[in-house]
This record gives structure tokens, C-alpha cells and sequence, in this order.
């Protein structure tokens, strides 16, 4: 499969009044024609600011991309001038975000606004654009699609909402579609409406997705890859399947152990990872999770592990092989 | 648990709250059915899940049990006790009976004061303890909740959202209830955290025998922390019975499509489950449909349910369902 877009070396920092926050620490990954890869992690630990920083969409300042390549058709995203990365969001790679509810300018029309991007990338006139949108809306599922253009953002419901903002991210039929979190403000039965969407679309225009979430259910169901992030590193990565069946870092087998499951019977306590995600202030020269590990050795505290590969296509950032307890 | 002591029962529990127009004269122009006819038991000892969408009433339920409201109409038994018909000095003695954990560890605890004075508050203000004796009693709650004693002098905002979440159960604890409403004490935590606190939740049950009212979205956690487990949609109850018989037989449609939309982490289940994908959106409670609450969404609905308001009944022991096609 050939390589879409190549992230290398990001790091990200903010300067805040406590200090530079060090968000996102060197990640490294490559997104496939057509795949679907799951960024999974908890809050705080740089997920969202990593697509962001791909698409130039960290507010600067306080934010800064200080290193790193993020490579899309043989040039660097993160090298661009900022006219020729307009050119590429929302026409070759578009975005969802978690709130349906702020994401819109209230005061323009749906129809205004997802026809906006047809008219600047694809230079429609407003009534070719506008005809296309309601096409748009109509394969997302709004109802009426035709008369609904003129409606307000209010007028819709959050799933409705979301609805809309996947038809706005499409409307261009981009290569890449990046989710932040689209489901996390919606009710389960909303969220598997906009998933069995979402899945349905992907098979339709054969986009590739990055999908992010903290939910490792919802990952489980969608994604063909996974990688997880914690304290702004990738710490493990893997095919959906491996990842699931062989959870290889302390950090990724705490995670899955604390997910009560609702498929099963019985009664287990749940395992608890103790202590808190780290602060990051400043960049740790030793592993990141290693303050909350019970596998920690010497050596964890001692050097940052680099990913390192355990099977075909299965990395893990750890000094310890957590199935023996050994070192490295 | 059929014979099992209740301890809470709860009938015909209603709460509108009222839609008013006008600004000097108020007139009331509709009502928000919020929770529209509840009836059920919470039997001591257990925990009941209260699970349901976004504004289908299950924080108001449990609310309206605290008389945080006061219901519309309906009753509410507490140790025998009907707290509807309570008021001033007699229902606040009973409040000590009765707490609550609330959803946010952000809003629920008021800034301006210290850790100790927000958990020995309740102490002061229901004249158990007094002067040293708070303080003592203070430490030794935070250190049930697993934080360190010396924290009593801090302020809530150099806490974590976790930490937080353990002093709003350390303040429940304060007046040694016997019944706790936890409005989904962990939807606002990160994963590796909620499990933290579910297990503080566990423990303490176990230790001084509480009864918890346990409202929340999540229904894979309300499995596995549930001895019985109720659905609300839309102001009403439509199932109730024991967690494994709901999990394994969950007899109404919006059951059933409620918990086959809930991913499970497990790719190799995940591609073999077949998802029931509901149509459209919750009506609002403001002018609920006719009849069943849940037709216009239902993939099984006849005309019967746009007309008759389907009966609660027990259709085996324990289990209680809403429907006309059971």
C-alpha cells in the first residue's frame, strides 16, 4: 500500500505561564491509502494537537511546531506557505471536530456553509455549490435535504449537527478525513448512527481516515491501526487485531484492563493505573509512564525507550517485555 | 433478592418543570415532562443503575429522590418514611440519611474553601461533631477515599479531576449515610482514572453496606458496578430487572438497540456484532409522542402504541418491562 502522508519527528510546545508544555515530544507515523488508523489516548496526551499541528491549525502563539515533517503528495505540510495549505484543507484533507456545537459560524446558513468550501477549492458559482451541498447532505442522511439549507445551525440537533460538519469535511471528496473525537458529545445510539455513517462513506469514496478517541471501544470496531499515545509520545502501535490481542506496553495493557466490558459476566475488579498522567512541563529524559508502571526497571528512569519493533508490524516504546518481566 | 429489604421506594414519581412566558406576569405556557410516572424499589444494600440518554430524566430522578425537587406528584418512601410529606427541620434530619455525588468535580465543590471545610461542613451544619473532633474526623475520611490527611488545608483547584471526585465522595461519606444518588461520578474522568474511583465506590459499599443509586450513560460500567439495572427513555421507565437477565435478555427495542450500539473493545466481537441502528432523534419532553414514548423511533411499532400507553409489568420474577409487543 503506498503512503499517503508521512509524520516524522513532530514536536509541538506551548508557551504557557508555568512554562513551555511540552505536547507533543517527536511522533513519528505514516497513514495508508484507504486505511483507517485509531490515535487512542486520554486527555492531555497530545493526540489532538499532533493532527492539528499537521494541519497548521495550532494557534501561534502560544503554540509552536518546533520540529518534525509531515509530508503529503512529496512536500512538507509543515513547510508550506499558508496559501498553499488552504489549498490543501478542506479540499485534499478536511477535518471533523469533537463539538458540533461550536464548530459553526451560527449566523450563516448550512447551506452557506457547506457549500463554502465547493465554491473557494473547486471555483463553483453559489448555485452549482449549493446544488452539490444538498446532494452532500442527502448521502450524510439529513432529511428534506433541499429545504434544510437554509436553516441555522440551532436548527439541528447534535447528531444532525454532525451530521452536517461530516458533509462539510466530504463535500470536496478529500484523500484524508481527520476525526477529533466526532462521537464524544453524542448519545451511544447517536454515535453508532454517525459510525455506521462514517464506515458506509468510507466504502463510498475510499477516503483514508485518522480517527481520534479515547474510546477503545469505538476503535475496536473502526480502525485497521492503532496508535497510542501517552505523555506526547506514540508508545505503541499496531495492527487493530494485534494490538487487541497482544497489548504489549504497560501503559496499553493498563488501559484495556480498566474497561469494564459489556460482555461479560461475572464480576472481576477492575484494574486501576495508579497516579496521575504526567504534567509536561518539561521533557522527561526517561519513560514518560514509568512513574505509574509496575514493571518499571533502572533502566526506565534512566533513557526514553525509542518505538521498537516486537512483531510484524507491532512496535512498543518499553525497556520491559511485560510477557516475561525481562529487560530488552 | 426478592426478599431482600427496601429500602427506597419510589411510586408514581412525577416532575414537570414549567415553561413560563411573560416578565412581570408570568403565565405557564407548557411543561418540560421530565420524569413522568416512576415505580421502583432500591432494596437495601444494592446498587441500582440508572441508565438513559442525555435528557431522558435520569438525573432528575435522582434529584427528585433527594428531594433536591420536589416532585410534581408521586411519592417517595425512605425507610418507610414518605420525604414528599417532609419539610424544614424533619426533612433536613433525613437528608443525613441521603447524599449525593455529583457529576462534575469541577462545579461541585465551591473554590473558596479549604478541602476540611468543604467535607466538615456537613458535620457543623447537622451538629455532629464540632472543633477538634471535625478535624479528626476529616482526616480519617480523606484517608478512606485514599487521599493523604495533610491535604485538609488545600483549596480544590490543586487537585486533579480524579482527586476531586475522591473529596466529593469523602463529603458524601461525612454524615455516615446509608443512601448515596451518584449522578455519573466518572463521566467526567479519564479512563485509567474512573476505574480508580469505581473501585473506592466498590469498597466503601462493601465496607459500611451502601445503597447506591448509580445514574449513568456508560452501560458497559453500569454492568459491571450493578446489581439490578433500570432504562429510561424520555422521562419514563421502559425495563427493569437484575444486570445479567437485561444484559443477556433485554426485552424492549430500545434496550436492545441501546446496548447493541455500545462498541465493545474487542475487535474480533466487534466484527461479528450486528448493530440495531435507531432512526432519528429523542422527541422533546416538552410535547412527548402519545401513547409509547419510544414508537416514533421503534422499528416494532403497530398502532396500538401511538393510542394505548403500554403497561409496567412484571413479565418474569424480577423483570419488569414497557411494552406493548412483549
Amino acid at each position: 500500500m503506498t503512503e499517503l502522508l508521512t509524520v516524522e519527528g513532530l514536536e509541538t510546545q506551548f508557551r504557557t505561564r508555568e512554562g513551555i508544555v511540552h505536547a507533543v515530544n517527536g511522533v513519528s507515523f505514516s497513514l495508508r491509502e484507504g486505511e483507517t488508523l485509531g490515535i487512542v489516548g486520554e486527555s492531555g496526551c497530545g493526540k489532538s494537537v499532533t493532527v492539528m499541528s499537521i494541519l497548521r491549525l495550532i494557534p501561534s502563539p502560544p503554540g509552536k511546531v518546533v520540529a518534525g515533517k509531515a509530508i503529503y503528495q512529496g512536500k512538507d505540510l509543515l513547510k508550506m506557505s499558508d496559501e498553499e495549505i488552504r489549498h490543501i484543507r478542506g479540499a485534499q484533507i478536511s477535518m471533523v471536530f469533537q463539538d458540533p456545537m461550536t464548530s459553526f459560524n451560527p449566523v450563516l446558513t448550512i447551506g452557506r456553509q457547506v457549500a463554502e468550501p465547493l465554491e473557494i477549492h473547486m471555483g463553483m458559482s453559489r448555485k452549482q455549490a449549493l446544488e452539490r451541498a444538498a446532494e452532500m447532505l442527502a448521502m450524510v442522511g439529513i432529511p428534506h435535504a433541499k429545504e434544510r439549507l437554509n436553516d441555522y445551525p440551532h436548527q439541528f440537533s447534535g447528531g444532525m449537527r454532525q451530521r452536517v460538519m461530516i458533509a462539510m469535511a466530504l463535500v470536496c471528496t478529500p484523500q484524508i478525513l481527520i476525526a477529533d473525537e466526532p462521537t464524544t458529545a453524542l448519545d451511544v445510539t447517536i454515535q453508532a448512527q454517525i459510525i455506521d455513517l462514517v464506515k458506509r462513506l468510507r466504502d463510498e469514496l475510499g477516503m483514508a481516515i485518522i480517527w481520534i478517541t479515547h474510546d477503545l471501544g469505538i476503535i475496536a470496531g473502526l480502525a485497521d491501526r492503532v496508535a497510542v499515545m501517552y505523555g506526547g509520545y506514540i508508545i505503541e502501535m499496531a495492527q487493530v487485531d494485534e494490538l487487541y490481542a497482544h497489548p504489549t506496553h504497560p501503559y496499553t495493557i493498563g488501559l484495556l484492563g480498566s474497561l469494564p466490558r459489556m460482555d461479560e459476566t461475572g464480576h472481576r475488579r477492575l484494574v486501576s493505573i495508579d497516579g496521575l498522567p504526567p504534567v509536561l512541563l518539561e521533557k522527561p529524559n526517561y519513560c514518560p509512564f514509568a512513574p505509574r508502571c509496575k514493571y518499571a526497571v533502572e533502566h526506565c528512569w534512566h533513557e526514553n525507550p525509542p518505538l521498537m519493533s516486537v512483531a510484524p508490524e507491532h512496535q512498543v516504546a518499553c525497556w520491559v517485555d511485560t510477557q516475561t518481566g525481562r529487560e530488552r | 433478592m426478592a426478599d431482600s429489604e427496601v429500602l427506597v421506594r419510589v411510586e408514581n414519581l412525577v416532575k414537570h418543570f414549567p415553561i413560563t412566558r411573560g416578565i412581570i406576569i408570568q403565565r405557564q405556557v407548557g411543561a418540560v415532562h421530565a420524569v413522568d410516572g416512576l415505580t421502583f424499589d432500591i432494596y437495601k444494600g444494592e446498587t441500582l443503575g440508572l441508565v438513559g440518554e442525555s435528557g431522558c430524566g435520569k438525573s432528575t430522578t435522582g434529584r427528585t429522590i433527594l428531594q433536591l425537587y420536589r416532585p410534581t406528584s408521586g411519592s417517595v418512601h425512605f425507610e418507610g418514611v414518605d420525604l414528599v410529606k417532609l419539610k424544614g427541620e424533619d426533612l433536613r434530619r433525613m437528608r443525613r440519611r441521603m447524599q449525593m455525588i455529583f457529576q462534575d468535580p469541577y462545579a461541585s465543590l465551591n473554590p473558596r474553601m479549604t478541602v476540611g471545610e468543604i467535607i466538615g461542613e456537613p458535620l457543623i451544619i447537622h451538629n455532629v461533631a464540632r472543633g477538634r473532633e471535625v478535624q479528626e474526623r476529616v482526616e480519617h475520611l480523606l484517608e478512606l477515599v485514599g487521599l493523604n490527611p495533610a491535604y485538609a488545608n488545600r483549596y480544590p483547584h490543586e487537585f486533579s479531576g480524579g482527586q476531586r471526585q475522591r473529596i466529593g465522595v469523602a463529603r458524601a461519606l461525612a454524615l455516615q449515610p446509608s443512601f448515596i444518588v451518584c449522578d455519573e461520578p466518572i463521566s467526567a474522568l479519564d479512563v485509567s482514572i474512573q476505574a480508580q474511583v469505581v473501585n473506592l465506590l466498590e469498597d466503601l459499599q462493601q465496607e459500611f453496606g451502601l445503597t447506591y443509586l448509580f445514574i449513568a450513560h456508560d452501560l458497559s460500567m453500569v454492568r459491571h458496578i450493578s446489581n439490578r439495572v433500570a432504562v429510561m427513555y424520555l422521562g419514563v421507565i421502559v425495563e427493569l430487572a437484575s444486570r445479567d437477565e437485561l444484559y443477556n435478555h433485554p426485552l424492549h427495542p430500545y434496550t436492545q438497540a441501546l446496548l447493541s450500539a455500545v462498541p465493545i473493545p474487542d475487535p474480533a466481537v466487534e466484527k461479528k456484532r450486528k448493530r440495531i441502528i435507531l432512526q432519528g432523534d429523542v422527541p422533546s419532553p416538552v410535547n412527548p409522542p402519545s401513547g409509547c414514548r419510544f414508537r416514533t423511533r421503534c422499528p416494532l411499532a403497530a398502532e396500538i402504541c401511538k393510542e394505548v400507553k403500554p403497561e409496567w409489568r412484571e413479565v418474569s420474577s424480577g423483570h419488569f418491562v414497557a411494552c406493548h409487543m412483549v
